[in-house]
């Protein structure tokens, strides 16, 4: 099946399947090969009998519909995913790549499982990433890192880093991440596919393992971006399992905005001065490519917005040191060795939870001290007050452009141990990304260009809380301008 | 208590809310058929959210909020239209997500008072707060070992949080009696005591009389029963004074109250000054409570018992006694209260016998029995026709006796009960008089100490009279008859 | 070991230290090497030291911002249980993923 190898979009497979020039059950078989090697250690959990039972029934479906895909039902019938593994699938190990999890099978499937599953997904199986989603390059997994798929001294990106390898190496058609901080977006840019953090509330995140309450959000990775809004657009819609879900009016996912006269933003607060030059190169053709094509490309002040980092670090490592309490090893978990040897309940706890990797502790650490007495008003509260000024300088931006651009990141892929020596190294280069994730707006990483090492580099969109049909809608525009057949 | 020295109290009262589901998740908090959550199996009575699976997230049982606000209105509380909440971060087998969601910062309800009666008089009372939380599982140790049974975590409670403007133990557990009524009148909980769904910590210092300062505040945590707050109350009033009086310093602590010695322990646990780290829970938006919804649930509040306390003795002649009983138990206040439905306006004096019935032999036998009045076949027409019956003299009083313990058991119609036992007590001088006179002639030594003021012996007499007729005679009756016959 | 106020009003640096590390530690419920306690200290350090450059914001009359939805989500569900059926599966599942069990209750082992 050579052919397989040239497979970049679902509308493409979904042609194949009706012309029966391939089957569900072959192109599952294929993903699988691709993805059994683990050539990228991407894959944490692969669901071989699971996913070629979904293709048998995939098979049915098509064979019930007389060999026509029906989309209005079954929008991602026999289409081959991976699944981040810090989200739910039942009866499938999920291990959130930790050695706390190391077993645990999760007794449910999240939201979005299920509904992809109901239009007819594959789970492949269950990609890799930073411990409980806390990093930026995929170094942090009890799994051993992910390589990139094309130069494998170097890193993914994170902590989505198995998603974005797998999608963009062809070991599955599309994926799902978890987007906190940028983790869908800077992969995606570094591996060169597309990346979508929804509008927060969009998605369910019942079934995702909370880092940061309200910052998580799920996404798509694809090859076209297609792909990723009907990906976006199955997962989308209230759940009932979340309180803090919304009713959004429904993604389609698949107009192209005009682009004369579409009003870009550019902030200087996230400028591009201080990026590498091919970052910056790449973000000056954009801004050519625009007005070349009739955009405005219009100068945006986003004053407070400097303060991201600093209002992230605080935010979400409280809330996430709250959300990892649960891990305790009493009613489900790995249990250390030592355990069985603790001289009080406190020991007990903590030394099962010394399972944690030393980027989780240290940020379960600094949340535990942002949140303590005597701190917790200079430090968690004063934090969400600049946050709520950080979203009034977004939302204020937003009512005068149609979308702001800036880098997905400073550097294209770095060399893994580049910059594990010092935590907030890694921290700054989150800088383009954390804004989106503190205001709740839709965003995504596009990709625009490669450097002279063939290394990706994305750009990054964000729109206006809602809009993200509109956003989508504009990065169509985008990738026509880019020049490149987007499918 | 010393002459020189005041104590100065507050409490803050657990109380189990009665709905379906637990507060965040569908998983009952009422298992079927009156069985309690501690007779199910361990940890059958949950679910991947109660058990803080991760990736699950919980979502507000809308009931609880009109649960919340109905006890605040009742206490005259104000309504926050919007409440947070919040997490309590701490570590605990039995607390699974390691967090407890509460509220803090802005509770539901705020600054309501209520007022009760005690020995002194009077007394009012500030409530403070009222605020929405889950419940904890139950862990036991056992052989070194931790037990977690997490059937009952995440069952609802509202946490009702009293101003220190208590100065005695026995104030204490009469506010406590009240608001028991109140929450149970209100049908937001059962209130069982045994069940630990009302349950009480007191917060209590000492301080010389005349001292605008609180002394050292000790916690005496999770006491069940309204005399046991008392007396551990009077007992850590009386232990602080000494401990002052000694010269040393009252330690802030968390005391047990061990109710088989009367006193109050210290808990040997090192989390003393835990720090909770609250913060708004973000997996949570705030509780909302509509001018609409406010609006509705205050013309649904029923007859609260102070008031109706007040009605059963203004308007229906009960006693403060039989008043206060029937109010405190929601059971047998419906009953009585359908009762009054069925009786028209002059039988109000029925209304007397009624309340004797069920405060008296009813209550006792509930107690006996350990059942639910409402499972029984027994109804309030039954109480309504036997206090007719007793009024009117057709039976006796050990007849009523009877009459009820049967109506008890098979719900059958009091007059068939009648008829069919033979109930009807013979008050008809014309048939008594005969057997009365026999019988005087029968025992003339008993009839002379009778005449020379034994009058004990009269029973006696009247009993001799009842064997006769087989029992049917009516006894107070007879009495008066023999009485007369002495005297002429 | 605890804090030290920089002479400049506008940033106080807080610097934590071993003992208190070890404090955090404790109330995370974290046991902590020796090395991490050494390693973690300076680190987490640097990153106060960024997080300090808050303190510089204006933020009076600001109010938390806590969650983008806290207006719009509706948020709340009806009383109603979930069926026997489903119940008894559910607890199944969650009891499948204990450590260990006794008769159904969740063990914590004896602590010496």
């Amino acid at each position: 099946m050579s052919k397989l190898d040239s497979l970049k979009s679902i509308r493409q497979l979904h042609q194949a399947y009706e012309s029966g020039e391939w089957t569900p059950t072959a192109v599952t078989q294929h993903f699988l090969d691709q993805a059994r090697p683990n050539r990228l250690n991407a894959w944490i959990t692969l669901c071989e009998q699971r996913a070629l039972n979904q293709a048998s029934l995939a098979e049915e479906v098509l064979k019930l519909n007389g060999g026509k895909v029906p989309r209005a039902t079954h929008p991602l019938l026999g289409v081959p995913m991976g699944i981040k593994d810090n989200l739910a699938v039942e009866g499938v190990r999920m291990t959130c790549a930790s050695r706390m999890l190391e077993s645990y099978i999760a007794p449910y499937s999240a939201t979005v499982v299920e509904r992809l599953e109901s239009a007819g997904a594959i789970t492949l199986g269950k990609l890799n990433l930073d411990e409980f989603a806390m990093g930026g390059s995929n170094e942090n997994s009890a799994f051993g890192r992910v390589l990139h798929p094309t130069h494998p001294d170097r890193i993914p990106g994170g902590s989505s880093g198995g998603s974005a390898a797998a999608v963009a190496a062809g070991e599955c058609l599309v994926a799902l991440g978890s987007d906190t901080g940028g983790s869908i977006r800077l992969p995606a840019s570094y591996c060169g596919v597309f990346g979508v953090k929804p509008t927060y509330g969009r998605v369910s995140r019942s079934g995702l393992v909370a880092f940061a309450s309200s910052l998580d959000q799920v996404g798509p990775l694809a090859r076209s971006l297609d792909d990723a809004a009907q990906v976006l657009a199955v997962i989308s819609g209230h759940d009932p399992l979340e309180s803090t879900s919304l009713g959004l009016p429904p993604i389609a996912g698949m107009g192209e905005a005009e682009m004369k006269g579409l009003r870009v933003g550019v902030p200087q607060e996230l400028s591009w001065l201080g990026a590498a030059p091919s970052v910056r190169e790449a973000m000056e053709s954009c801004v050519e490519a625009l007005r070349s094509a009739g955009a405005e490309v219009i100068p945006v002040s986003l004053p407070r917005v400097k303060h991201s980092i600093a209002v992230y670090y605080v935010v979400a490592v409280s809330e996430a040191s709250s959300n990892l309490s649960r891990f305790d090893g009493v009613r489900y978990g790995s249990r250390s060795p030592h355990a069985v040897s603790a001289r009080s309940l406190e020991e007990f706890h903590s030394v099962n939870r010394s399972l944690f990797g030393a980027e989780v502790k240290r940020r379960i650490l600094l949340g535990t001290f942002s949140l303590s007495s005597g701190y917790s008003d200079e430090y968690f509260l004063r934090a969400a007050k600049v946050r709520a000024l950080i979203a009034d300088d977004l939302d204020s931006a937003l009512s005068s452009v149609d979308c702001i651009l800036s880098p997905v990141a400073p550097t294209p892929a770095f060399r893994a141990g580049e910059k594990t020596k010092d935590p907030l190294e890694m921290y700054l280069n989150d800088l383009y990304t954390v804004p989106a994730n503190l205001a709740g707006i839709p965003a995504l990483s596009l990709p625009w260009s490669r450097d002279a090492d063939g290394l990706s580099i994305g750009v990054q969109l964000m729109g206006r809380s809602g809009a993200d049909d509109q956003l989508l809608s504009i990065a169509r525009s985008f990738g026509r301008v880019r020049g490149e057949d987007l499918v | 208590m010393s002459l020189e020295f005041e104590a100065v109290i507050g409490l803050e009262v657990h109380v189990q809310l009665a709905t379906e589901t637990k507060i965040f998740c569908a998983c009952p908090a009422k298992p079927p058929q009156g069985r309690s959550i501690s007779d199910l199996a361990p940890n059958s009575n949950l679910c991947s959210v109660c058990a803080g699976h991760p990736g699950t997230l919980p979502v507000l049982n809308e009931r609880v909020i009109e649960f919340a606000a109905k006890a605040g209105l009742a206490l005259g509380c104000k309504i926050n239209s919007e409440s947070i909440f919040a997490r309590k971060n701490y570590f605990y087998p039995d607390l699974p997500k390691g967090y407890q969601i509460s509220q803090y910062e802005l509770p539901i309800c705020e600054w309501g008072s209520l007022s009760f009666e005690t020995q002194r008089g009077s007394s009012q009372v500030q409530v403070r707060r009222i605020h929405l939380e889950e419940d904890a599982g139950k862990s036991v140790h056992e052989g070194g070992a931790t037990l977690v049974n997490l059937n009952r975590a995440g069952v609802p409670l509202i946490e009702i949080v009293t101003e220190p403007d208590f100065r005695y133990a026995d104030e204490a557990a009469e506010f406590l009696r009240e608001l028991h009524g109140i929450v149970t009148t209100l049908g937001i909980s059962d209130g069982n005591l045994q069940e630990g769904n009302f349950r009480c910590d007191s917060n209590v210092s000492v301080r010389l009389k005349g001292e605008s300062r609180l002394g050292t505040r000790v916690e005496v945590k999770n006491v069940n029963s309204f005399r046991f707050v008392e007396k551990a109350i009077e007992y850590e009033i009386a232990r602080q004074i000494e401990v002052v009086k000694s010269g040393a310093r009252v330690v802030q602590e968390t005391r047990t109250f061990d109710s088989d010695r009367g006193v109050t322990l210290s808990m040997r646990s090192k989390e003393q000054a835990e720090d909770y780290r609250y913060f708004p829970d973000p997996d949570l938006v705030p509780a909302r409570v509509s001018t609409n919804a406010l609006a509705r649930w205050r013309s649904e509040l029923p007859e609260l018992p102070q008031a109706k306390r007040r009605r059963y003795q203004s308007e229906l002649g009960l006693s403060a006694y039989d008043a206060g009983v029937i109010t405190g138990n929601r059971s047998i206040m419906m009953v009585f209260d359908s009762a009054m439905q069925l009786i028209a306006k002059q039988e109000s004096n029925l209304a007397k016998g009624i309340a004797n019935l069920l405060t008296g032999e009813v209550s006792r036998k509930l107690n006996e029995e350990s059942v639910a009045l409402e499972d029984l076949p027994i109804t309030p027409a039954h109480f309504v026709d036997l206090a007719r019956a007793a009024a009117a003299q057709v039976i006796s009083s050990a007849g009523v006796k009877q009459a009820l313990n049967n109506a008890w058991k098979t719900g059958e119609s009091i007059d068939t009960i009648i008829e069919k036992h033979g109930l009807k007590q013979v008050s008809d001088l014309s048939s008594l008089e005969p057997v009365v006179a026999q019988v005087l002639a029968e025992y003339p030594a008993q009839v002379d100490e009778l005449k020379s003021g034994k009058d004990k012996v009269i029973g006696f007499l009247v009993g001799q009279i009842m064997k006769r007729t087989g029992g049917k005679a009516n006894p107070a009756l007879v009495q008066q008859m023999i009485r007369k016959w002495v005297e002429s | 070991m605890g804090a030290s106020v920089n002479q400049d009003l506008k940033s106080t640096t807080l610097q934590l230290g071993t003992e208190r590390i070890s404090k955090l530690a404790l109330m995370s419920r974290l046991k902590l090497e020796d090395h991490e306690i050494e390693s973690f200290g300076p680190q987490i350090d640097s990153i106060l030291g960024h997080v300090a450059e808050l303190q510089s914001v204006v933020v009076e009359g600001v109010e938390p911002f806590l969650s983008p939805v806290s207006k719009m989500a509706e948020g709340t569900r009806e009383d109603r249980p979930r069926s026997n059926e489903a119940l008894r599966e559910g607890a199944r599942k969650v009891g499948a993923c204990a450590p260990q069990q006794l008769e159904g209750a969740f063990v914590v082992p004896p602590v010496l």
